[in-house]
């Protein structure tokens, strides 16, 4: 569906423009897609704001049929399971089994776990002094925007709209303009489920106008967004000059990662390697800074370097293939650029270090190692398959460091001492903490940062 | 595995191994690895032997699988095996795996077979050629691809439904051909459950009835034979000899409660996967929506239409409602971690669990037969227990059907057990258990004492959900036509077997005439008659017993002096029908102020004009609290009145109001603990504290 997606129905954009959407592992043009911007926007933020009246079908409607509908919609990404991972196979760069097995799988768990929510939203009765009391209501704020990234495209796109649409909101998605498909092909399956028409409205485009168009609308009365810290910041700005909309940020990270002498080395190794070179490191909890205690440090490094050389690269589709390319160009020369300045800077590579094949966005996976904390490596989110290991000696000096960065999403500790593992859990400054494992996450769970890797919390 | 083990031991042996490696023993000269097994307490089944190196027994190859025995005689069976090519074969089939002939495929089914070779092309590319003999596995597949494969092919054939499992025991290309195309065909199902039905062919339709006991996944008789006779009340027939449950039956059912509970799949697994089993049960039960009201109006007279839309389909609700908080019971105010004092320099924190029960017995009464079930077993499933359900004696029809409908549905065997059988017997039984940790019951304010007594043996925990003599109030402010219908409904709903239903009728002094006169203007519009008829308003009441006691009732209001307005007698025709009755001049202290009588008996009394305080005291001063009512449209009385009423649940200018996700149970001798909303979930759940210092 290349179309923009409006009260129910396809639309072309009102600019007349399209863009073009690529397969990263070949460059080659997939299709074009309608290109929204401000005045497809407002199309769509009208749709969503009569859908939100009071009296409409959608504000009329039982709480547990909401629930039903939403239990529908998982019962139909069910069902497209092969389509909607293949898509996200060719679109995002994404393994097939990964996007099968794992993206597929979390959309439809978070589908149904908000399903299950939609009749329990309680508010609660006050006792109050006198002769009063009170009772509170939670009620939907009115019409969301959504932005969401490329990295997860359809997990991203099914984690903002399955609570919003749980708690009786409207929403106005734009999803990246690299990975709008599965998004639109959504839309599809929402008309199909019967969500009333301006529930749901998909605009795909580019941040700087129909993202801007989104946070800067008077009539939009929040907006979320996953991606860049960079970003995130214009976004609440534009919440404050506008309308004072609610804002949920989800943004970048630089996760440290802590093995001590005393972890089980195979799982640590194993889960250092995973939390950092799953989906060619493009996820926002990437463990990007891995500091492991002084007498293991180089049996981890050894081991580390081991693992990421065991990978085929190729094209997402085939099975054996284990990486795949970066999104874009855009990327793939920024990663490249900050392996060269590690390089530069005097951390050791391990192995990889270049680009890999003759077409697409492929990167070696990369192993540094003695990295020092003031490397740009160590200190700026790389967003690639780029493994930085460091060395520490105490407690409370890894504490320091790990804790020394604008960013708090996530964190890990490898250890059989629970009295660490509790100290760790209480000192790390990050919204998610993990003891023994990494990128463990759940739809029960909730999710989000401290500092400047956002706030609010999804799931 | 070594033999020399009593069969607890060789059961725990295999089931750990059941992943890798595999527990492994020697048949026939061949290493053999064993799958899936569980304990055997029956007699042993009929099979074939079969020599097992090193075991003092020869096993037997049964419908069910291999079943081995230990060194104390006891047996453990066994579902799949494995040879050392790797394939795996279900145990029932060790004799006949290699003399079934290959099947003569159709030309649809060559077409099919066709399609299945070109997507194992599509996943083996490596591989020239699929050929027969083509290993999926050993052509490097993997655990990925299977289901990469099973999706594949449900998109080309949506009625093929294959598991992983199929697919390792036919590994090669050949032998998975002749799987998917026997299972398309539509064999090999013989381990589907057995139900004998009692049939009938009633209201357009064919109604089948499981009338056995539901005992561990099985329909079976009861231990010692013994059946009762189920009565249509509204004609006195016969509608079904069922199986009446004995002692030794509730012991079978809790230990198969018990077992599922503590080393079956039910305990491990996830909370979302309960969900989804409830979700399935809940769209089972709405399929069978119009076969479930019939059943339920033939057993318990409810008028057809109602027994569609409230018996039933709350019922479907109540299912679907705490499916959804199967994955949230530590989500919301339940599971917490709590900052408590430090034991400085060390630290200290607490953090709570909310853990299942364990087995739980349930207890219901004849009035909503499936709705009670449903209140009760969705909560407590939805908490991860295991249960054994007994009905009321003269209503076991819909819970056996509903038993039917949950294997379908794919609760594992023992999680839901169901035990039609008499209060005294199996009821007081259950509620005496010592492996039952929890009873939940709804039924009569004695019954409900005796249990508590009873459970007392084990100090199991207990909600009671009791009778009520619930009071409505109506001023003569509010708007009186609708007070008249919902006063109604408050009384007359559900023939008047309604636990909530309004006991006592407070009729402000200026507006009392008038409602009397409307009230018997619309009773008079009432059609009573076969329940089953759509356009009945008023069926038979439950069975006879009941009818006599509500006759008397009538005898002993007018005997007391109360003015019997309409009504009193029973209907004259063939059943067990009673005319709506309306009575009023009715005082305190009379036996029908103050008696429940779960009947269509309307009593009502007079309140002087504006003495808010007065009815408040009359409207409280009765041992029950379960629920209670207001009509006016003045705010602050209507708040007033909801705070000072003792009373589980006030109905504000609307009466009968029950919702899944509204917590609904009594105060004072009406009983404790909540059925429905998430407090529901509560009664089913208990609280571990885990304190650690670091």
């Amino acid at each position: 569906h290349p179309q923009i997606f409006i009260n129910n129905e396809w639309h072309d954009s009102v600019s007349g423009k399209k863009f073009a959407v690529f397969n990263p592992a070949n460059e080659e043009k997939i299709c074009e897609v309608e290109e929204g911007d401000k005045a497809d926007v407002d199309k769509a933020v009208e749709a969503a704001r009569k859908a939100f009246e009071l009296g409409s079908p959608w504000r009329t409607m039982d709480a547990s049929e909401r629930g039903r509908l939403l239990n529908k919609l998982a019962d139909l990404v069910e069902r497209d399971r092969l389509i909607l991972a293949t898509m996200e196979a060719i679109d995002g760069g994404k393994l097939f089994s990964a996007a099968y097995l794992m993206d597929l799988g979390a959309c439809i768990k978070t589908l149904r776990y908000c399903a299950g929510w939609a009749d329990k939203i309680h508010g609660r009765t006050v006792p109050m002094d006198g002769n009063f009391f009170t009772f509170t209501r939670h009620e939907p704020i009115g019409v969301c925007g959504q932005i969401i990234p490329w990295n997860f495209p359809l997990v991203m796109f099914i984690w903002k709209i399955a609570p919003a649409l749980c708690c009786g909101n409207t929403v106005v998605v734009k999803p990246a303009e690299q990975t709008p498909l599965t998004a639109l092909y959504m839309g599809s399956l929402i008309k199909e489920v019967r969500f009333p028409p301006g529930v749901v409205n998909i605009v795909p485009g580019f941040g700087p106008t129909a993202g801007a168009a989104i946070s800067h609308h008077m009539d939009v009365d929040k907006v979320a967004f996953t991606g860049s810290t960079e970003v995130g910041k214009l976004i609440k700005e534009a919440a404050g000059k506008s309308n004072l909309k609610r804002v949920t940020l989800e943004l970048g990270g630089k996760s440290p990662n802590i093995i001590f002498a005393d972890a089980d080395l195979d799982t640590a190794v194993e889960f250092a390697h995973i939390g950092l070179f799953y989906h060619q490191g493009q996820c926002c909890i990437a463990g990007s800074r891995i500091f492991v205690e002084e007498p293991i440090y180089d049996e981890f490094v050894r081991r580390s370097i081991e693992r990421a050389k065991k990978y085929t690269l190729g094209n997402p589709l085939l099975p054996g293939v284990q990486q795949g390319p970066q999104i874009d160009k855009e990327q793939f020369q920024k990663i490249l650029e900050l392996i060269e300045s590690g390089k530069k800077e005097g951390a050791k590579l391990e192995c990889g270090g270049g680009p890999w094949g003759d077409k697409g966005y492929f990167i070696q996976p990369t192993v540094f190692s003695n990295v020092t904390d003031d490397m740009r490596i160590a200190k700026e989110e790389i967003f690639g398959p780029v493994q930085q290991i460091m060395k520490f000696k105490t407690i409370d000096e890894v504490i320091k460091r790990a804790n020394n960065t604008a960013y708090g999403l996530a964190a890990a500790v490898f250890t059989k001492d629970i009295d660490k593992a509790l100290t760790f859990a209480a000192a790390l400054q990050a919204g998610t903490v993990w003891v023994n494992c990494y990128s463990a996450m759940s739809a029960q769970c909730p999710f989000g940062g401290f500092k400047m890797s956002g706030n609010g919390r999804e799931m | 595995i070594s033999w020399d083990q009593p069969a607890a031991a060789l059961h725990n042996w295999i089931r750990g191994h059941d992943k890798v490696p595999g527990a492994w023993t020697k048949i026939d000269g061949q290493v053999v690895t064993f799958y899936g097994s569980s304990l055997l307490d029956d007699s042993v089944p009929a099979g074939q032997e079969l020599a097992i190196k090193g075991a003092s027994r020869p096993g037997l190859i049964t419908k069910n699988g291999l079943v081995v025995f230990g060194s104390d005689g006891k047996m453990v069976l066994v579902r799949n095996l494995q040879f050392e090519d790797g394939k795996m074969i279900p145990a029932s089939k060790y004799f006949s795996v290699d003399e079934t002939t290959a099947l003569e495929l159709t030309e649809e089914e060559k077409k099919m077979a066709e399609e299945i070779r070109a997507i194992w092309k599509g996943i083996l590319s490596n591989i020239a050629v699929i050929e027969d003999s083509t290993d999926f596995f050993k052509s490097g597949a993997s655990s990925m691809h299977v289901v990469r494969m099973l999706e594949e092919i449900k998109q080309k054939y949506s009625e093929l439904h294959l598991q992983n499992e199929d697919v390792y025991m036919a590994t090669k290309f050949a032998d998975f051909i002749q799987m998917a195309v026997r299972k398309f065909r539509g064999e090999d199902k013989e381990e589907e459950l057995v139900i004998d039905y009692v049939s009938k062919n009633v209201n357009n339709m064919t109604v089948n009835m499981p009338y056995q006991c539901f005992i561990n996944g099985q329909f079976v008789n009861a231990d010692d034979g013994k059946t009762y006779d189920t009565i249509n009340p509204a004609d006195g027939s016969v509608i079904a000899s069922v199986s009446s449950a004995s002692l030794a039956d509730v012991d079978k059912a809790v230990a198969a409660a018990k077992e599922a509970f503590e080393n079956g799949e039910w305990g491990r697994m996830n909370a979302r996967e309960i969900g989804l089993l409830m979700y399935r049960l809940a769209d089972l039960m709405e399929e069978h929506q119009e076969e479930l009201a019939t059943i339920e109006s033939l057993d318990s007279g409810a008028v057809y239409t109602l027994a569609l839309k409230t018996h039933v389909g709350m019922s479907v609700q109540t299912f679907r409602y705490f499916a959804g908080w199967c994955d949230k019971i530590q989500a919301s105010e339940c599971g917490a971690t709590i900052p408590i004092n430090q034991a400085r320099p060390n630290h200290n924190l607490t953090f709570t669990k909310k853990e299942p029960i364990g087995v739980c017995a349930i207890v219901i009464p004849w009035n909503y037969p499936l709705m009670m079930l449903a209140w009760k077993s969705a909560a407590c499933l939805a908490a991860g227990n295991t249960l054994v359900l007994k009905p009321a004696q003269v209503t076991p029809l819909t819970s056996l059907k509903f038993a039917e409908l949950s294997a379908k549905a794919g609760f594992p065997k023992g999680v839901i057990n169901i035990l039609p059988g008499s209060g005294g017997l199996v009821g007081q039984h259950l509620s005496e258990h010592p492996d039952v940790r929890k009873v939940g019951f709804t039924g009569s304010t004695p019954t409900g004492k005796q249990i508590m007594k009873s459970a007392a043996t084990n100090l199991k925990k207990v909600s009671l959900e009791l009778g009520g003599k619930s009071p409505l109030i109506i001023f003569s402010d509010c708007e009186l036509d609708k007070a008249v219908k919902m006063g109604m409904g408050a009384v007359y709903f559900n023939k008047g077997e309604n636990c909530i239903a309004a006991g006592r009728l407070f009729v402000e002094e200026s507006i009392h005439d008038e409602f009397v006169t409307k009230v018997v203007e619309e009773i008079k519009k009432m059609k009573i008659g076969d329940p089953l008829d759509r356009s009945t308003d008023h069926g038979p009441q439950n069975h006879k017993a009941h009818l006599e006691k509500l006759l008397q009732y009538c005898e002993t209001g007018v005997k007391e002096g109360a003015t019997l307005v309409y009504g009193g007698r029973q209907v004259r025709r063939p059943g067990f029908f009673m005319e709506p009755t309306v009575f009023t001049d009715v005082e305190d202290h009379m036996y029908i102020a103050q008696e429940e009588s779960f009947g269509p008996v309307m009593v009502i009394s007079k309140f002087k004009n504006g003495d808010i305080d007065g009815v408040l005291r009359r409207a409280n001063s009765t041992e029950y609290g379960l629920a209670s009512g207001v009509f006016t449209k003045d705010i602050s009385k209507a708040l007033y009145i909801s705070e000072k009423l003792e009373a589980g649940t006030v109905f504000i200018n609307t009466y009968n109001k029950t919702d899944v996700a509204a917590p609904f149970g009594g105060f004072k001798q009406s009983g404790f603990g909540k059925d429905l909303g998430e407090e529901a979930l509560h009664e089913y759940l208990r609280t571990k504290a885990i304190t650690v210092e670091y």
